[in-house]
């Protein structure tokens, strides 16, 4: 226990744990307990021993061991192995690999390295690091099973056999007690140190020695290595990674190049966060585009493929998000595109009908494949969005610098959005629904009404009819996807105008009309009331009424006043008609012409009855304006004022009306074939 | 504060003799219960006992290595599906030396029974270690080291068709279905 106390005392960094007057060979014999620190971090407990043993590694090595050897005395295995671990710490705090080669010839020769465990451990850990200098996998693989048949094993023997005499830890265990150590270094060696060395390929063979780590020896002597110093965390993150869904086939390889990449990528986010579009951020983002490009490479299945390209297309709607807000323009080249990433979606949406074990799921799965698939959509779906949307503020922004800029930019955005609508379009099929994420409806309807707004907005010159008709489809398709954005129907009906066929507003929204009005998912959404029931509710009967129909489509929340007012103006003209009414009326009452005897005087009674008929046919006419008006204002007054459900979907994926407009989908085409749906449309 | 070791090592390599004698003691003490000095290496009916609680301390290490084995080879066996699914032919002609070598050195020690009466959870742990490696065998595609555990487990398991086990790792069945499921002719190869 007290060795283990000491252990524990040299793994902490802090200058105070380690002892002063100690010498080198203390500090060399327990190496195995610091080996794997980083460069910088090595360095400076190399200068620490140093300052504590009053003279340079590289000094204690010259005078103590390598002038017996050059003066030719036979070193003893202990001097050989100091000597070698000596220059393999040297190595590890300069990175300069004679260092590593004068280590593995200090070993060479050495009459216990057959049999001791210590002499063995450093024999192979020094020749799998050879092998990663060299880029040889096969051969750090080999170094590393013989490692563990070696020295792990054998220990792990007697380490049972001491325990059964409580003798497993303390200075009497030797070198079984640097068990944990030995377990930390080795999956530090593969875990990061492979990586570090680029050698991220043919390592599946070492995930027999990685889940042997992870059960139960990693990180089961916290008394000796802390949490926080243990690789522990990592190794569990790693086999949740290969046993899950985003593992490619269970493949270590895979997953550590993954893990790479992401760790590139959470830098340059973390880069970009504080300086911005700098030449460090852009740097940061080519290196993890370049890892996220290693790691596609390795995968072997259509899982490792999606769980590369999900996160590859997070960094690009990253990207657009960042160029967005600062207004700089970067070009970062990629392999991976949107549309790249929807070949793959195709590739991957054919398992639904039958395979998907093939593509690398079978472990975890087909829930698990749906899951991927509909994670792959999203990022796809957000990608394209975020692009487009820089795409089309680029356009807005660039209006004043010339018509061809603009028109660019607003092509560009319409471009990616049908993109987005017309991949929706063919996989958006009630046989195969679990296929999309519930926002992807609502984000059809996004694009939709994208590809409509960069279409009205493109060629600055004024719109042709023809243009114009288009983008009425256009914005007519966005209404038949999420029917509930009253802004929506004013932009529909301006592109009716704007084609000369405003007389058509009303026959082409009666069918929809018509779906809103009796789809079942509404009512039965409204009536538990769920989530956003009243806004909905409102909208609906909004769109169930023609009248209510004509005022979301030609009026908004500024004219809702102007209507109020002109109520008001009818009111007071109903009042002076009825007054003038009655007026007429008694003047004219028929009782009395019998008794008019002039001809001058029965014409003139005729004309003021024909004007009280006319006045009559006006008053009633006004009467039916005012009840119109009255009965359908406090409707379209409602609807306008009911929460922008729209704006709250574009943000949370989680939103639950994302659901409503998925079932609402499937309730109005469920029964369709594909000929009506389109004469619908 | 801690200090660093003052002493080299290498003067702790090697247990005190007077452990070693203890230990040696132990061991013989062990034996003279079990009333022999060599171990059969085939289980009898007969030599199942139920635990008792001098055996009970005795072999309380033995479980937790043969259970520790047995999570190396799920280790194994995970491994090995992924190289064959990935037709990683080098990689399964590595993790099969290596699986040899481990069988050798380490495995065969945990699998071959000690000295005199076992309890039956030992025995059990016993066939489900070389069931486990016959089915990383079965998994690496290796006839010949498939056949070498299974005439092993017939051997050393005579007369024990009924013996609870886990075959494939994780789905329960007994040990005659096992062998019957391990049969060459039968499964993958």
């Amino acid at each position: 226990m007290l060795a283990g106390l000491a252990l524990a005392g040299l793994l902490g960094s802090s200058p105070a744990t380690a002892a002063s007057g100690e010498d080198w060979p203390g500090y060399l014999d327990y190496a195995y307990i610091y080996q794997a620190a980083d460069r910088e971090a090595m360095q400076a407990r190399l200068d620490r021993y140093a300052s504590s043993a009053g003279r340079s590694l590289e000094a204690y090595l010259a005078k103590e061991i390598e002038w017996r050897a050059e003066s030719g005395e036979s070193l003893g295995d202990d001097d050989r192995r100091r000597l070698a671990i000596g220059r393999f710490l040297l190595y590890r705090s300069t990175g300069n690999r004679s260092e590593l080669d004068a280590a593995i010839a200090a070993l060479r020769g050495s009459s216990a390295a057959n049999e001791r465990p210590e002499q063995r451990y450093w024999l192979r850990t020094l020749r799998a690091h050879q092998a990663l200098e060299r880029r040889e996998a096969s051969t750090f693989t080999r170094q590393l099973f013989d490692l563990w048949v070696e020295v792990i094993l054998p220990l792990e023997e007697t380490r049972s056999t001491y325990a059964s005499v409580s003798l497993d830890s303390g200075p009497r265990a030797g070198f079984v007690s640097a068990l944990p150590y030995l377990y930390e270094n080795l999956s530090r060696l593969i875990l990061i140190r492979t990586q570090q060395m680029g050698v991220d390929w043919d390592l599946d063979a070492l995930g027999s020695i990685v889940r042997m780590l992870h059960a139960g020896r990693v990180g089961r002597h916290p008394d000796l290595i802390p949490a926080d110093r243990s690789s522990r965390s990592y190794l569990e993150r790693v086999i949740a990674r290969l046993d899950g869904a985003e593992s490619d086939g269970g493949s270590l390889t895979f997953t550590l190049a993954l893990f790479e990449a992401s760790k590139l990528h959470d830098r340059a986010r973390a880069t970009v966060a504080e300086e911005g579009l700098s030449d460090a951020a852009l740097n940061a983002h080519r290196v993890a585009v370049g890892a996220y490009r290693k790691a596609f490479a390795r995968a072997r299945t259509l899982q490792g493929q999606t769980a590369v390209t999900v996160r590859a297309l997070r960094q690009l709607g990253e990207m657009a998000v960042a160029q967005q807000r600062s207004g700089a323009t970067v070009e970062i080249d990629s392999p991976f595109s949107v549309t790249e990433a929807l070949k793959l979606y195709q590739a991957m949406h054919a398992g639904l009908r039958g395979g998907w074990e093939q593509f690398g799921y079978r472990d975890q799965g087909r829930e698990a494949f749906v899951t991927a698939l509909r994670g792959l959509w999203q990022e796809i779906q957000e990608s394209a969005f975020n692009t487009a949307d820089l795409h089309f503020s680029r356009g807005i922004a660039s209006a004043d610098k010339g018509p061809r800029k603009a028109d660019r930019e607003f092509a560009e955005a319409a471009r990616i959005f049908s993109e987005y609508l017309a991949a929706f379009e063919r996989y958006a099929e009630p046989v195969a629904l679990e296929g999309l994420p519930a926002t992807a409806y609502f984000a059809a309807h996004e694009a939709a009404r994208g590809v409509a707004d960069a279409t009205a907005l493109y060629g600055d010159r004024g719109q042709s009819s023809i243009q114009s008709a288009r983008v009425a489809a256009l914005y007519q398709r966005a209404l038949d996807l999420y029917p509930f954005d009253p802004r929506l129907w004013a932009s529909f009906a301006g592109a009716l105008q704007g084609s000369g066929r405003e007389r058509d507003f009303l026959s082409r929204t009666a069918t929809l009309s018509g779906i809103v009005a009796r789809a079942r998912v509404l009512d039965d959404w409204i009536e538990h009331s769920r989530p956003e029931a009243q806004s909905l509710g409102s909208m609906r009967q909004a769109i169930a009424d023609p009248h209510a129909r004509i005022y979301l489509g030609l009026a908004d929340a500024e004219a809702l006043t102007e209507i109020e007012d002109n109520l008001v103006a009818l009111r007071e003209r109903d009042q002076t008609l009825r007054q003038r009414e009655g007026v007429l009326a008694a003047g004219t009452d028929d009782a009395e012409l019998p008794q008019v005897s002039s001809s001058r005087a029965r014409s003139d009674l005729r004309e003021q009855g024909r004007r009280l008929a006319e006045l009559r046919a006006r008053a009633t006419e006004l009467e039916q304006q005012i009840a119109t008006a009255e009965r359908t204002l406090p409707v379209f007054r409602e609807a306008l004022g009911a929460t922008p459900i729209a704006d709250a979907m574009r943000i949370e994926r989680d939103h639950p009306v994302h659901e409503l407009v998925r079932d609402l989908y499937y309730e109005t085409h469920r029964f369709e074939s594909p000929a009506k749906a389109a004469a619908r449309r | 504060m801690t200090t660093a070791p003052t002493l080299s090592k290498s003067h702790f390599d090697r247990p005190s003799s007077w452990i070693l004698a203890a230990m040696a003691s132990i061991a013989a003490l062990q034996m003279a219960c079990a009333g022999s000095l060599g171990g059969p290496d085939q289980y009898a009916r007969s030599e199942i006992t139920a635990p008792t609680e001098s055996s009970q301390e005795t072999a309380l290490a033995k479980p937790a290595s043969l259970r520790r084995g047995l999570e190396d080879l799920a280790a194994f066996h995970a491994t090995a599906t992924v190289l064959r699914r990935h037709n990683d032919a080098a990689g399964t002609a590595a993790l099969r030396r290596f699986l040899q070598r481990t069988s050798s050195s380490y495995l065969s020690g945990l699998s071959r029974p000690s000295s005199g009466r076992e309890q039956q959870e030992l025995i059990s742990l016993r066939a489900n270690l070389l069931l486990s490696e016959a089915s990383v065998w079965r998994e690496l595609g290796d006839r010949r080291e498939l056949r070498r555990v299974r005439r092993e487990l017939s051997r050393r398991f005579s007369s024990m068709d009924d013996l609870p086990v886990e075959f494939p790792i994780g789905v329960a069945t007994t040990l005659g279905g096992a062998l019957e499921d391990l049969h060459p002719d039968q499964g993958r190869l």
